[in-house]
């Protein structure tokens, strides 16, 4: 399976665990994922955007315009209470799936 | 901040827009947002050493095809609450599209009526002739609403879309389609009054008129100047050309005269003993669809043996170029009334009124032989000869008032039209 497939079904997770840690704009985060990933998820931006307006249609994120101190302005996106129960789920439905993923591949189920 | 190739940036955004089903404001903000990124990572690309075209070209390469993420983007903004926001948005357009189009379809018409009347005024005045007219009140009325049907489909397709976050060709089908059947539904059943076949005509075209409307929708600003000159000219067609059809029409009104031609077949003359018994007076009003009729006979002995009293309504044809008078006639072809109604004697102190012709009281004892007869629903009939009829001792159908005539004005229903036509009337 090919990283842009593993990405489809981690969007949610990826783009509400970095704006855990305060507001960000689009590039910001996929700038964000990339690093933390160690460029490892890098697959481009085409995902980004969708998803992050399908969690602003959800209610998960709020977004409003700002200046920036360079550039143009930006849409900076702020995860919602909604937003970070939402991300709890993700997180713990993950671990769930990796851990049975691991067990089922024959490694240590909390490595 | 790099300055991007406008080329490839600007097509690329321009595809994005075209893909994008929503309203401007709602556009620019996930443009302006696109653009935004575009230009970090162009810059970010330049920084690791690419030359700016083809950092550019990274950068966009990195978002995908315009078309799938527009795609994208709008499944993802197309949400359950938008549907609500659109019934809303739609509703309203299209109220304010019937009220814009029916205040300035309205005023057209009127315009072009009063000066088209005038001119066949003056014609009729210096050549001679007489004039009816297609195009009456509500017929005037209708057309107006039509353009209002016109104005509504063409705004509220887009607005629909827009809300909804389909595109124009999308939502064109649902709003033609519910818009077509709500207005079918009113154009049958909704609309009532008086009606004449151009006005059931021009009110079974409503439905066409909001369907040609949203097929020619776009998001384009609306009404334009060209649509405005479009419907002048529109009217300065239909309201001449309603004015020249209706040179065979006839007029409409009421009273009474000299018996018409024919007058026999309703019954025969009123006898001389019960006619110097009406000593006060015979009467003849119209409410609604109905005639009222009415007679006072001051000896109620002369009506004894007499039977079967009934309102008889006869058809009329008009008059211009049929009586020399210049009065309605009896259709030489109508054998038997096309209406008949109860007619009953009211004994002495039971009659509806005291008095009777400004004032002039009934004489004590009068008895009032009176009744009604419903003559509008009749599509084939303009004109009614109303009279009250009885049969004498000898078993002869006599006349006991009347005939009056009135003009008989379809009041109801397309429906009631179509089933009134059907039933045969």
């Amino acid at each position: 399976m090919g990283r842009s497939q593993l990405l489809k079904g981690t969007t949610t997770l990826l783009v509400l665990a970095v704006l855990r840690e305060g507001e960000l704009y689009g590039y910001e985060i996929a700038a964000r994922i990339r690093e933390r990933s160690a460029a490892f998820i890098d697959p481009g931006e085409g995902w980004l955007y969708p998803a992050l307006h399908r969690l602003e249609a959800a209610g998960a994120l709020e977004a409003s315009w700002r200046e920036s101190g360079i550039g143009p302005r930006r849409r900076y996106y702020r995860l919602t209470r909604t937003g970070s129960r939402m991300l709890d789920a993700e997180a713990s439905e993950w671990e769930s799936f990796a851990r049975s993923v691991r067990l089922v591949a024959g490694g240590p189920a909390d490595a | 901040m790099p300055e991007l190739d406008a080329t490839g940036r600007e097509e690329f955004l321009q595809r994005i827009s075209d893909g994008l089903p929503f309203d401007e404001a709602e556009k620019l903000d996930i443009l302006h947002e696109l653009a935004a990124h575009l230009a970090d990572s162009t810059a970010r690309f330049e920084s690791e050493g690419l030359p700016l075209d083809e950092a550019e070209r990274t950068a966009l390469d990195r978002l995908g095809p315009p078309d799938q993420l527009a795609a994208e983007l709008t499944r993802a903004r197309r949400t359950p609450s938008r549907l609500l926001a659109a019934a809303g948005a739609g509703t309203w357009a299209a109220v304010s599209g019937v009220v814009y189009g029916y205040i300035f379809g309205g005023l057209i018409l009127v315009v072009v009526s009063t000066v088209t009347a005038t001119l066949v005024a003056s014609v009729v005045h210096t050549f001679g002739g007489s004039w009816g007219s297609l195009l009456d009140t509500t017929a005037i009325t209708l057309l107006a609403l039509g353009v209002g049907m016109y104005v509504a489909g063409h705004k509220v397709t887009p607005v629909v879309a827009a809300r909804a976050g389909y595109h124009v060709r999308a939502a064109r089908r649902v709003t033609t389609a519910l818009g077509g059947v709500l207005i079918a539904g009113y154009a049958l059943v909704g609309w009532s009054g008086t009606l004449t076949w151009p006005d059931v005509a021009i009110l079974l075209s409503l439905p066409a008129w909001f369907v040609v409307g949203a097929w020619r929708s776009t998001a384009a600003a609306f009404p334009s100047r060209r649509w405005r000159l479009q419907i002048i000219g529109l009217m300065l067609v239909i309201v001449p050309l309603g004015l020249v059809l209706g040179a065979g029409q006839q007029p409409q009104g009421s009273g009474s005269g000299p018996s018409p031609a024919g007058v026999e077949r309703i019954g025969l003359p009123i006898p001389a003993a019960i006619s110097t018994a009406e000593d006060v007076g015979s009467g003849f009003g119209k409410v609604g669809g109905s005639v009222w009729t009415s007679v006072f006979v001051g000896d109620p002995a002369v009506l004894a043996g007499w039977r079967d009293f009934r309102v008889e309504a006869w058809r009329g044809i008009g008059w211009d170029g049929v009586d020399p008078a210049g009065m309605p006639v009896l259709d030489p072809a109508a054998d038997r009334p096309f209406a008949v109604g109860p007619a009953n004697v009211a004994p002495p102190g039971q009659t509806q009124f005291e008095t009777w012709n400004a004032g002039t009281s009934i004489p004590p004892g009068s008895v009032e032989l009176a009744g009604s007869v419903t003559i509008d629903r009749n599509p084939s009939v303009t004109l009614a000869w109303v009279a009250i009829t009885g049969i004498g001792p000898d078993g002869r159908r006599y006349i006991m008032s009347g005939p009056s005539f009135d003009s008989t004005a379809f009041n109801g229903t397309a429906w009631d039209w179509f089933a009134a036509i059907v039933e045969g009337r």
